[in-house]
C-alpha cells in the first residue's frame, strides 16, 4: 500500500523546509522550494507513494530547486504574486552569526554541513547525495568546522560596545 | 544527530537553530499544493492543445543511438549511475511527445534525443535545413528535458546575437520568443550541467522556418482583405469560410518550402484550381471566383505533394471584390 501525501507533507515539510531555511538564509525562499517540491511530488504520486521512502524524493528535489540559482528564480517567480506580508521577530545574533558564517562557504561545502548538522546525515549519505567521494564531505566538513568555529565564537560589534 | 560537544560551535549554533526555526516556518499545506498541481495542469492542458493545433508538417532530426525503446520513469529520482543509450533516447521520445510530437512525425526546427554524459557535457548544433539561411522573424523555442535532476542550457547563437535558455530536467516545458532581424544561420547548441549529463533526454522545437517565411508574406501591405491564415502543410487543408456565400473574391495562395501544392477554392459549383510551388522563397496563386458564385461556404482545399508535406507551410488571404 503507498503512502498517504498528506500524511506525508505535514510529518515533512517543515523538516525540509527548516534545512533549506539554512542553505539559503531565506525563510520565505526555503518555504517556496519546499512547496514546489511537494507539487512536483504530487503530480508523480501515483509512482512516488510506492517508494520506500518517498520523502527522500522530495527532499532531493527540493534541494536541487534550492542549488540551482536559475531555478531558484523560477520557483520565486512562480509564488511571488501569491505571497502574503508577514511580519516576523528580528532574528537572534546567534541566528545572524550563524547565517553570516555559512554564508562564507561555498554552495557544496555550505550543503554538506547543513545535511550533516540539521538532516542528521552520515558522511556516507552525504557523499551519496551530492555524488562525491566521502574524502570530499570529510575534508569539507572539516575545513567548514575549523572556518566557522572561529566566526562563531567570536563577539560581535554590538557586545564588544558592551563589554 | 551529531554529538553536541564544547570543542564543535558548529553543533550548539545549529541546535539552537534546529530548535527555534521550525517554529517560524509556515506552512502553507497539502491543500495549498493541490491548488496549485490543479492551476497547472489546466494551464498545460491548454498550452498542448494550441501546440496540438499548430503541428503541421515533417523532416526533423533525432540524435543520439536507439529507437526510444528503452524505458525510464522521468519522475523517479535519478541514481548515479547513467543511464544506457535506449534509456536515454527513451526520455528524448517522452520529451518530444510533451512537445506534441513523436519522432515518426517531425519536421524542421525540431530535435530531440540524450543528454550525453561526458567530461565536457554535450552539445549539438542544429542549422537551418538545407543550409538555407533561417528567415528574418519571430520563432517559438519550446524545450523540454526528463530526467528529474539538473539543466541543459539551450543556446540560440544567430548573426544578431544569442540567447541562452536554461531548461530544467523536471519535465517543464520552456517557452521562449526570440526574434532573429536578420536573415542568416542560427545554430542551437545543446550542454547538459554535470547532472543531466546521462541521466536525461531533451526535446526542443523552434517555429518551422518556413511558417516565418509565409507570414513575411502576410505582413506585406496589399490592401484591405476579408480574411487570412496560415499554417503547415503537414497533411491536406480544408479552411471552409460559411460567412461567405457569394461572389465574387479573390484568393492569394502562398507556398513556402519544397515541393508543390494543388490549392482548389469553391463555392457551390463554381471553382478555381491552381499548382503551386514551393520553393525557399514562398510562391503566390492568385484564384478567383465570379459574382455570380453560390453556396453554403468558401471552401479552400489545399494538397501537398509527399516532398511538401515533409516541411513546408502555407498562407492565404481572401478579398471580397
Amino acid at each position: 500500500m503507498g503512502h498517504d501525501f498528506d500524511e506525508l507533507y505535514a510529518a515533512h515539510f517543515t523538516s525540509v523546509t527548516t534545512q533549506l531555511y539554512a542553505y539559503l538564509g531565506d525563510r520565505q525562499e526555503a518555504q517556496d522550494v519546499t512547496q514546489e517540491a511537494f507539487c512536483r511530488a504530487l503530480v508523480r504520486w501515483k509512482d512516488i507513494c510506492a517508494y520506500d521512502d518517498p520523502v527522500a524524493w522530495v527532499r532531493r528535489v527540493a534541494w536541487n530547486l534550492a542549488t540551482s540559482h536559475f531555478r531558484r528564480l523560477k520557483v520565486a517567480a512562480a509564488f511571488r504574486r501569491r505571497h502574503r506580508e508577514e511580519h516576523v521577530d528580528a532574528p537572534s545574533a546567534d541566528r545572524v552569526a550563524l547565517f553570516a558564517a555559512l554564508r562564507t562557504l561555498p554552495p557544496q561545502p555550505r550543503q554538506a554541513v547543513v545535511l550533516h548538522y540539521l538532516a542528521d546525515q552520515s558522511v556516507a549519505d552525504i557523499a551519496q547525495s551530492m555524488r562525491v567521494s566521502t574524502g570530499t564531505v570529510k575534508s569539507w566538513l572539516h575545513r567548514a568546522r575549523t572556518a566557522l568555529a572561529g566566526q562563531l565564537s567570536a563577539p560581535n560589534a554590538e557586545e564588544v560596545r558592551n563589554a | 544527530m551529531p554529538e553536541l560537544t564544547e570543542s564543535d560551535p558548529m553543533a550548539e549554533a545549529f541546535f539552537q537553530f534546529r530548535m527555534e526555526a521550525p517554529h517560524e516556518v509556515a506552512v502553507p499545506g497539502a491543500a495549498a499544493v493541490r491548488r496549485t498541481v490543479k492551476r497547472r495542469r489546466t494551464a498545460r492542458m491548454t498550452a498542448l492543445s494550441v501546440v496540438a493545433g499548430l503541428v503541421l508538417a515533417a523532416g526533423g532530426y533525432a540524435f543520439g543511438a536507439g529507437s526510444g525503446s528503452g524505458q525510464v520513469d522521468p519522475a523517479a529520482p535519478t541514481s548515479t549511475r547513467p543511464l544506457t543509450d535506449d534509456q536515454l533516447q527513451a526520455l528524448g521520445v517522452q520529451a518530444l511527445g510533451l512537445l506534441g510530437y513523436t519522432p515518426e512525425h517531425t519536421r524542421p526546427g525540431m530535435m530531440f534525443g540524450p543528454v550525453s554524459a561526458g567530461s565536457n557535457g554535450f552539445t549539438y548544433s542544429f542549422a537551418a535545413p538545407s543550409g538555407a539561411p533561417m528567415p528574418a522573424g519571430e520563432y517559438q523555442l519550446r524545450a523540454v528535458c526528463l530526467g528529474g535532476v539538473g539543466e541543459v542550457r539551450v543556446r540560440w547563437q544567430a548573426p544578431d546575437g544569442r540567447t541562452d535558455v536554461m531548461v530544467p530536467c523536471d519535465a517543464t516545458i520552456a517557452d521562449r520568443p526570440i526574434v532573429l532581424t536578420v536573415s542568416g544561420e542560427v545554430t542551437i547548441t545543446l550542454r547538459g550541467d554535470d547532472q543531466a549529463a546521462g541521466h536525461a533526454g531533451i526535446a526542443v522545437t523552434l517555429t518551422n522556418p518556413n511558417v516565418v517565411r509565409v507570414k513575411q508574406l502576410l505582413a506585406v501591405d496589399r490592401g484591405e482583405y476579408y480574411a487570412s491564415t496560415f499554417g503547415e502543410l503537414e497533411t491536406s487543408v480544408r479552411d471552409l469560410d460559411n460567412t461567405v456565400t457569394s461572389g465574387p473574391v479573390r484568393m492569394d495562395v502562398f507556398c513556402a518550402g519544397s515541393g508543390a501544392v494543388t490549392a482548389r477554392l469553391s463555392l457551390g459549383a463554381s471553382s478555381d484550381t491552381a499548382h503551386l510551388l514551393c520553393n525557399g522563397q514562398a510562391q503566390m496563386v492568385t484564384l478567383r471566383l465570379p459574382a455570380g458564385a453560390r453556396g453554403e461556404s468558401l471552401i479552400l482545399d489545399l494538397e501537398p505533394d509527399a516532398e511538401a508535406r515533409l516541411a513546408s507551410a502555407f498562407a492565404m488571404r481572401l478579398y471580397r471584390e
